[in-house]
């Protein structure tokens, strides 16, 4: 981008959606009444929850098959797999069925199920081609008559299963809630206070975007490679190390978190040097942006933990948020799946799903099996839809048997276009993001509503409300940009033939994807 | 001796539901040999084609009779995977590009160079990482043995139309082992300079022992480069012989099986003056992408036949789309005096001009509907015709609809089984009969033609012209008549616009040399010359 200005603008241009969320969440929260470390926790809690699930729609994005709404039948799979795990832990009173172990064995046992399920879905939605998303979506109803079929009558007259627990007392089908002895199982494995995991993240962040920024320095050099990397890697070793140290560390220990910090502000000092080496070239805004921001978060947190303000309200406020634990090894989870995602796209596999996503009479014509990519895509959403709704059930800590998969799909499409993204475009960042500026709004916006309307009831009603015409602009707005683009695109093209062109959409789609997400 | 072929196909016959569409045609190539395949619209050389590349669609319609060798190897194409491996490569009439992808991603598509890694040695070839800078290099060589340098990074939606060809035939050169390329109709989109490319590109290629089966419907280029020539006629072989052993009408006659004399000049020039203007653009621009219009002064005299011509790009598609109001224009145009309130289709539809349009199969026609509504759908809607009127509300007068179709089809000779048939199911000279027929029911005083022959055969080629010129010859109708092929504005035209950079370049009779049109069509302004 040669002129700032310019790309500033079209940039605003291109995510008016998302900008209008932040807005609406900002003008929510003094409404509510709510207080930031309350609203920092639950966003948190649910970026844990729900990221699985929604980053599980972004391969079927790719292969061109839309948003998949048929994710609901992997919910089911984990759903059925959670079920047996915990009528074999009250069965057998071993421990091996909750907590962790737990967690594990009913993954082994979705792993199969959901892709069967995921095969099944994707064999249908081979026979809808140009539909699938209403097909998926009527699916996942129809699943859901399924399901109940098995759950309701299946158990208790073919699969007879004793337990007071589960079963409802006449002895056929299951109740309608029941507790999980796997809860909590991942987000209990490591945790860490804000006050730990905030910085320890926002390192990492920093270390990554200055060590893009860095890798001009190395260039031409024969490791070129490994010496961009090494300070990523070096300050990860030190800030890992200090985070495995334990919840309240040896005072040793402190001095790998301080080597940590100076690793990045050595990486960070080093990007300084770089711009002025050689100014702006090849150096994008939003690495240097980023690197920014998450400076002045780490500055932040130092601050804050010495900050010493006058009234007793904030200090608690301050020590609330400090203190909000931090589901890391949920987010660990989430962070492979997301590098799997990056990883696949470039791939053989990758490649042709992206084919099939552009011209599917194009991918036939080059020999690919396009029905089968179509349903190598379904099934991986579906399997990672289950590990999502699993997730999900394990930090709910309760099933609600015939209810639990009902808005799952519903609820995770429209985080995805909260982030920007649209039924032919999604990277992982716009998941990421949309999760957590949604579920912000979420949170706030009944309580917000509630308290101007003074009413409370009101908020159910609210939140459906946002849901569902979060869903609808976003189908609307992508509609008119698209049509727009079409219009404009094909007009300036010849204008602006001859100057770097600005407005191509189909590039972007493909380089951005590329990119790591 | 026997005579070394690359490809042999002998005694292929082909029924598409007891419906005999091929009946033993033989085909025989030799390596390095340029064949072309001649044949109107339905002849069978698609279907032809289907076989040789082992297309589904043959598959799930029984199969095919006859043998296939390839290098005297008799061989059973059940995949387009098959024909592949065995080195026949196809360079397809409609773009096998995907427009979102980079040059180097569409020339490597399927079968992108990859590197093994940590996961793809665990779990299977398919997660093997794209080798990218491998890719790009193979990109390059190909490139440049069809002699275009094209940067491997451009998006195909970037390119030119004439660049994506060339992308196309690289891709297949690229391709290991390819022997045999056919061409299916390369030059149906292109304009005469990117026409003469390609087939100095197709030249090359042969040098390079390359075997090419060339499919046309410019029976110029088959004289100009092809070696032998196979003509199928309704299915059967009715020609195959060296092309020195004939010319451009033998070839023709051949094709249709009876004389085709379209050449000879109609044009009226001097029946029309300046006295009587129908239609007057001022300053006339049109924003249409790729076609676009730049101030533009023309007079139209009532009831000539008006030919506009140039090369593609330069805006000829421009004006009559913009015109139409399908692209926005600006500008006035002057119609019996008063300006046209441009922009606003239904309205100009009202006042009597009518628009056969150069892409039928989008704006023209509605593919799925029948024949008759297609017909009088624009009469219904803009004339309130073909309707019984009651106060609130009309119904379809399904007998006059009827009657009217029946007519149609009988007075331009349109191919169906009825005027129930759907459009879409139609030969594309078929259809165009239809768009005619549309335009008409609309009883209008100017006809803007784009393209009218575009991509179909010989014969309803030239009753769509023939009826054109009866229509204004007779009936008094002014045509703007826009085209891409010169020999077709000068066979029925009464003045000639040629436009180059979305401005006239000049306005010539169609008895002018052809050195004055080509000047005209490089943008060489009459003054200047």
């Amino acid at each position: 981008m040669k002129n700032k200005g310019k790309g500033m603008g079209a940039f605003l241009k291109q995510n008016i959606a998302a900008f209008i969320f932040i807005l609406i969440a900002l003008i929510c929260f003094p409404l509510s009444g709510m207080k930031l470390s309350y609203v920092v926790q639950q966003v948190l809690l649910r970026l844990g929850q729900n990221s699985f699930l929604v980053l599980a729609l972004i391969i079927p994005i790719i292969a061109g098959m839309g948003l998949n709404f048929s994710i609901t039948v992997g919910a089911m799979a984990a759903q059925i797999a959670i079920f047996f795990v915990t009528d074999w832990a009250y069965q057998t009173g071993n421990g091996v069925f909750t907590g962790f172990t737990g967690f594990l064995i009913a993954l082994v046992m979705l792993l199969p199920l959901s892709v069967l399920f995921g095969f099944l879905a994707g064999k249908l939605l081979n026979k809808t081609k140009g539909q699938e998303m209403i097909a998926g979506m009527i699916l996942g109803f129809f699943a859901t008559g399924i399901y109940m079929f098995f759950f309701l009558i299946i158990i208790g007259t073919v699969i007879h299963i004793d337990n007071p627990f589960l079963i409802i007392s006449g002895g056929v089908g299951v109740k309608n809630t029941f507790d999980i002895t796997i809860s909590s199982a991942l987000d209990n494995l490591f945790n860490r206070k804000l006050a730990v995991a905030g910085p320890y993240i926002l390192c990492l962040f920093t270390l990554s975007f200055t060590g893009k920024i860095n890798r001009r320095l190395f260039s031409g050099k024969k490791q070129e490679k490994l010496l961009s990397r090494l300070l990523f890697l070096l300050g990860a070793l030190f800030l890992s190390i200090f985070l495995f140290s334990g919840e309240r560390p040896a005072d040793v220990m402190y001095v790998f978190w301080y080597l940590g910090l100076g690793v990045t502000l050595l990486s960070a000092v080093l990007s300084f040097v770089r711009i002025v080496k050689f100014k702006m070239e090849g150096v994008r805004g939003r690495e240097v942006v980023g690197a920014f921001l998450c400076l002045a978060g780490i500055a932040l947190f130092q601050a804050l933990e010495y900050v010493n303000p006058g009234s007793k309200a904030v200090l608690d406020e301050i020590k609330a948020f400090l203190n909000v634990r931090v589901p890391l090894s949920t987010y660990l989870a989430i962070l492979l799946l997301c590098l799997f995602n990056t990883f696949l796209l470039k791939t053989k596999i990758g490649q042709d799903l992206r084919t099939v996503g552009q011209s599917m009479s194009v991918a036939t014509a080059s020999g690919i099996n396009v029905n089968r990519v179509r349903i190598y895509a379904i099934v991986l959403s579906t399997l990672f839809a289950g590990i999502g709704q699993l997730i999900y059930l394990q930090c709910i800590g309760s099933v609600q048997t015939y209810a639990a998969h009902n808005n799952i799909a519903l609820y995770s499409v429209a985080a995805l276009l909260v982030g920007g993204a649209s039924i032919t475009k999604a990277t992982n960042k716009q998941a990421l993001f949309g999760i957590v500026i949604f579920h912000t709004i979420l949170i706030l916006l009944p309580q917000a509503v509630g308290s101007v309307f003074e009413d409370a009831q009101n908020s159910e009603y609210f939140r459906a409300f946002m849901l569902y015409s979060v869903i609808c602009f976003s189908l609307i707005s992508y509609a008119v940009t698209t049509r727009k683009k079409r219009r404009l695109g094909a007009g300036e093209e010849l204008s602006e033939k001859a100057g770097v062109s600005e407005g191509e959409p189909a590039r972007e789609i493909t380089s951005e994807e590329r990119e790591e997400l | 001796m026997e005579e070394h072929y690359v490809l042999q196909m002998k005694n292929i016959g082909k029924e598409y539901s007891g419906n005999p569409v091929l009946k033993g045609i033989d085909l025989n190539v030799k390596p390095g040999e340029i064949h072309a395949l001649l044949g109107e619209n339905g002849a069978g050389k698609s279907t032809l084609m289907n076989i040789l590349f082992g297309m589904p669609v043959i598959q799930n319609t029984g199969g095919y009779t006859g043998e296939i060798l390839v290098e005297g190897k008799p061989v059973r194409i059940l995949s387009p995977g098959d024909a592949m491996d065995l080195g026949i490569g196809m360079v397809h009439q409609e773009f096998m590009l995907i427009p979102g992808f980079t040059v180097y991603e569409n020339l490597k598509l399927n079968r992108e160079l990859t590197k093994a890694n940590a996961v793809s040695r665990v779990i299977g070839k398919g997660y093997e990482s794209l080798d990218l800078p491998a890719m790009r290099k193979d990109t390059k060589e190909a490139l440049e043995k069809v002699g275009m340098a094209l940067d491997t990074e451009e998006t195909v939606s970037e390119l030119p139309v004439g660049h994506m060809q060339f992308l196309e035939i690289a891709r297949e050169i690229d391709k290991k082992g390819v022997r045999l390329l056919v061409f299916d109709e390369p030059t149906a989109v292109l304009n005469e300079t990117e026409a003469s490319g390609l087939l100095a590109s197709m030249k090359r290629l042969a040098s390079m022992g390359i075997a090419i089966i060339f499919i046309t419907h410019r029976l110029q280029e088959v004289i100009d480069v092809c070696d032998t020539v196979t003509i199928l006629r309704d299915g059967s072989l009715v020609a195959n012989h060296p092309v020195s052993e004939t010319d451009a009408a033998g070839l023709a006659e051949s094709m249709v099986g009876r004389s085709v004399s379209y050449g000879d000049i109609s044009g009226r020039e001097e029946a029309f003056d300046d006295s009587d203007i129908l239609l007057e653009f001022q300053d006339f621009s049109v924003d249409m992408p790729g076609e676009r219009v730049r101030n533009l002064n023309l007079k139209v005299r009532r009831g000539e036949i008006i030919g506009i011509g140039g090369l593609a790009g330069q805006g000829k598609l421009g004006i009559p789309n913009g015109v139409m109001g399908l692209y926005p224009a600006r500008g006035t145009v002057l119609y019996e005096g008063k300006p046209l309130p441009l922009n606003q289709t239904k309205k100009i539809l009202e006042q009597g001009i009518s628009f056969l349009s150069e892409d039928r199969k989008k704006i023209g026609l509605n593919l799925k509907e029948s024949i008759e509504d297609n017909m009088v759908f624009s009469a219904m809607q803009i004339k309130g015709e073909y309707l019984y009127h009651f106060r609130l509300f009309s119904f379809r007068n399904n007998k006059k609809i009827r009657k009217f179709a029946e007519e149609m089809i009988q007075e331009f000779d349109i191919r169906c089984v009825g005027p129930g048939q759907p459009a879409g199911s139609l030969s594309g000279g078929n259809q165009q009969k239809v768009c005619l027929a549309k335009a008409l029911a609309l009883n209008p005083r100017v006809l803007f033609v784009s393209e009218p022959t575009r991509g179909i055969d010989i014969g309803a080629k030239k009753l769509v012209l023939d009826k054109l010129k009866e229509l204004s010859h007779e009936q008094g109708l002014t045509i703007v008549l826009v085209s891409s092929e010169l020999q077709e504005l000068r066979s029925v035209c009464d003045r000639i616009v040629i436009v180059c950079g979305g401005e006239i370049a000049n306005i010539l009779s169609p008895r002018e040399d052809d050195a004055k049109f080509g000047l005209a069509m490089a943008g060489v302004k009459e003054e200047r010359v």
